[in-house]
């Protein structure tokens, strides 16, 4: 099944979220495979958790529906998945997930934009899987049946430009297409030898693209790696790439309120400050190399909120160090209630975890030719801990 | 009411008096006002928290308890005494190389490894590298000037006299031209890279030569410090306060182009096309010789549904030249793509259709050679005029020699 959520009728017009998921990890025609070899494979290999990688964000997506943390509700989901052998064993979901070949895609894409008619929904997209790039700056997906003969070598695929383009607002003011779309690109950027030996390898369109009437999208794309490169998987896990936007949707891209509605949450430009940090704790976890690129397209939107203050992993170091088991440490609420207090700074520097939200602290020296000080701060999430550096010498 | 003046952050004299986004907010964390940390604010009796953020990652949070008296908040991160050199603050608060990553892992020197990674979602084997690195690296600056686009670029004499100096940094000023200007830095073992110059008859640009164990890295700054500090908040990705404080740069008398192309890049990203209308016009016929205005106003035009006049404004760019800033590229390559695709190109007249073709064929061989991580136009090869990504051997050109400028 393609469609594998839809809540149209429950919604009753009102708008809501469409969901694109793709996810490939079985390639039929890459080494391995059960069809025939791929007469260009580019070198390609079979993948080990990408279509899980697809898999975790259909699940996020969900649990984040449950918990009422997305901006609008979840209408419709699209998904799509080829998984490996390894994975079809480990994940019986798997089972009933139409595979993501280039005639699903299609029909799914094209579905999936129908049915985000209402210029006040949203459309989310995820693509995991193999990626190739003609030229700098181009991003072509491949899908599961790529490389199938007869035909171009990018028969199977999808030019990302033409997806992007075909979801802009048709010059046919008749017809509508939610305004605020997120696409998250989880592929590989490579350039192959054979795009300069062949020029330009065309991609068949998933669509007709007409020429837009104004675009006032909102429209922001994450690409998982930087033109040129690579992208990175655990294998039999999930890509960094996820692990990272995962910790942003969740934690770390967390800001406070700057509206009516007190909950802290995701924005397309809090994810693209925060993104860089956040995949560089997962390289390093991981000893993953991976330089993601977000491309900002329109206004900021809100891409989630957080059921509660986000927890903030904290460090204060006192100067000079000699001094911190002589200190004490108190962190209260702006209300006045104790969030933390400890009678020395031992370890140190000395590591706490608080929720998010502003705080007065106060460091008091027992010994008296130290100097106590005190202030106020807003603690929020930062990798790979957000330091409180405070002076007492004299 | 309390009005509230702001000190800070910057101490140094070419950026005093520039002004960053600053919010003000309740303890519950609720948003009072933004505004620039040049403008003051009234605020009304409580407490309050200020928070702004730096370019480079700088974080400042002070607290305001607003009572009857006017007030002064003191933003600056370095209170010393003695002011930081001018050259030192920049580099430290505005870097445009991208903020370094605190969790990065030591990446050099590095032995062999096998890994149970997967790359490019393929396992991979981590080959040695060399660990050693020369004493003290060697490089020359070169400058030109001319269209890449059209052949050969005229080479002009680099700048020679260190305007600033501090440990690791060196700081060149190069002169206000109306022309499209481009620096290369040319090193051993390394590909050539050219860096677009943001210079106009207005105003010129700093150049920043970073000292590296084993490199140099050159970094580019606008003269116009707010512009500059628009710059370093798109470079490292700080869209809160690009858009706050694009929108302020915009709101003043501009007297310099390259500035206000900075904040319709900004404004464009951030979809404000309803307030571009008139500056984009504006900016294309202001400058005629400025690439990036003609990129503007195509990109501008694109996006309200009027192709025609899009495309116009687009095949307006090759007699001028390459964009000064990477988007403008990225507009090109994207917006030609489709204009000159079979289903859309019978909406063109052809004699535009031809031309668009020629034109993205061009742009799109020279963006293979384009970093796009960068926000100035960097691309590497010793020809700019025709790019490549072979490394540097031999003896170095006659250039400004880098190593000679921190003896």
């Amino acid at each position: 099944m393609t469609l594998i959520l839809d809540r149209r009728d429950e919604l009753n017009g009102a708008p809501g979220i469409h969901a694109l998921i793709a996810g490939v990890s079985y390639y039929h025609h890459l080494p391995g495979g059960d069809g025939a070899p791929a007469k260009k494979p580019f070198g390609l290999k079979q993948l080990r958790s990408t279509a899980t990688t697809g898999w975790l964000f259909y699940q996020w997506l969900l649990d984040a529906q449950k918990n009422k943390r997305l901006p609008l509700e979840l209408a419709t989901v699209h998904l799509l998945l080829s998984p490996s052998q390894a994975e079809r064993d480990a994940n019986a979901g798997f089972a009933g997930v139409d595979p993501a070949s280039r005639e699903n895609f299609v029909a799914a894409a094209n579905e999936w934009r129908d049915f985000a008619s209402n210029p006040d929904g949203m459309t989310m997209f995820y693509f995991a899987g193999h990626g190739v790039q003609r030229r700098q700056n181009d991003s072509v997906l491949l899908l599961d049946d790529f490389g199938r003969p007869p035909g171009g070598s990018l028969s199977y695929t999808v030019d990302v430009a033409n997806l992007f383009d075909g979801m802009a607002p048709p010059a046919d003011m008749m017809r509508k297409v939610a305004l605020r779309q997120l696409y998250f690109i989880d592929a590989c950027r490579m350039p192959d030898k054979e795009f300069r030996r062949n020029d330009w390898m065309n991609v068949p369109d998933l669509w007709d693209v007409d020429l837009n009437s104004k675009d006032d999208r909102s429209a922001p794309v994450f690409y998982a790696a930087i033109p040129g490169t690579s992208a990175f998987a655990v294998p039999g896990g999930q890509t960094l790439f996820s692990f990272a936007i995962r910790s942003c949707l969740d934690r770390i891209a967390a800001i406070p309120s700057d509206d009516a509605d007190p909950r802290w949450r995701v924005t397309t430009t809090s994810v693209i400050s925060a993104l860089d940090a956040a995949l560089n704790a997962v390289n390093k976890d991981h000893h993953g190399e991976q330089k993601c690129l977000p491309v900002s397209y329109g206004k900021d939107m809100i891409l989630a909120y957080l059921t509660e203050p986000p927890t903030v992993d904290c460090v204060v170091s006192i100067e000079p160090d000699l001094a911190a088991n002589q200190c004490e440490f108190r962190l209260t609420t702006g209300a006045g209630a104790q969030a933390y207090e400890v009678a020395q700074l031992v370890p140190h520097p000395h590591p706490f975890h608080v929720p998010g939200g502003f705080y007065n602290w106060a460091v008091v020296p027992a010994d008296p030719q130290y100097k106590a000080a005190k202030d106020g701060t807003i603690l929020k999430p930062r990798l790979p801990e957000l330091e409180l550096k405070v002076k007492v010498s004299a | 009411m309390t009005y509230v003046r702001f000190r800070g952050p910057f101490g140094s004299t070419r950026l005093a008096g520039v002004g960053v986004p600053v919010q003000i907010r309740t303890p519950e964390l609720q948003l009072v006002k933004t505004v620039m940390s040049s403008d003051g604010v009234t605020l009304n009796p409580g407490r309050y928290i200020v928070t702004a953020r730096l370019p480079a990652g700088h974080e400042i949070t002070r607290m305001i308890d607003a009572g009857d008296a006017d007030q002064t908040i003191d933003l600056r991160l370095d209170t010393r005494a003695a002011q930081p050199l001018e050259a030192e603050e920049t580099p430290t608060y505005i870097s445009q190389q991208r903020r370094p990553n605190p969790v990065r892992r030591a990446a050099w020197p590095r032995k062999s490894a096998k890994r149970s990674m997967t790359r490019g979602f393929e396992d991979y084997v981590l080959s040695a590298e060399p660990v050693g690195a020369p004493a003290v690296p060697q490089g020359v600056l070169r400058c030109f000037t001319g269209n890449p686009l059209a052949g050969p670029l005229e080479e002009f004499p680099p700048p020679s006299n260190v305007l600033e100096k501090a440990s690791d940094v060196v700081e060149y000023r190069i002169k206000n031209v109306n022309a499209v200007c481009f620096t290369q830095s040319v090193q051993p073992d390394l590909p050539p890279v050219n860096i677009a110059l943001p210079i106009s008859q207005q105003r010129g640009c700093i150049l920043l030569v970073h000292r590296q164990p084993d490199r140099y890295w050159i970094e580019v700054h606008l003269e116009n410090p707010e512009a500059n500090l628009l710059l370093g908040y798109q470079q490292n990705r700080e869209m809160q306060e690009e858009a706050v404080t694009a929108e302020r740069l915009l709101q003043g008398k501009l007297d310099d182009p390259v500035a206000a192309m900075v904040g319709a890049y900004s404004l464009l990203r951030f979809g404000e096309l309803d307030r571009l209308h008139n500056w984009s016009q504006h900016l294309m016929d202001w400058m005629r010789w400025i690439p990036d205005g003609a990129a503007i106003r195509g990109e501008h035009l694109a996006r309200l549904g009027r192709h025609q006049e899009a495309l116009e404004a687009f095949l307006a760019v090759p007699a001028r030249g390459i964009p000064m800033f990477s988007d403008g590229i990225s507009f090109l390559v994207d917006r030609l793509r489709l204009y000159t695709s079979s289903r859309t190109a019978t909406q063109f007249h052809p004699d535009h259709v031809a031309a668009a073709k020629e034109l993205h064929a061009k742009i799109t061989d020279f963006s293979s050679y384009v970093d796009f991580e960068k926000i100035l136009t960097t691309f590497t090869g010793l020809d700019p005029s025709k790019p490549d990504t072979r490394p540097f051997h031999g003896p170095l050109p006659p250039g400004t020699d880098c190593a000679a400028a921190f003896e």
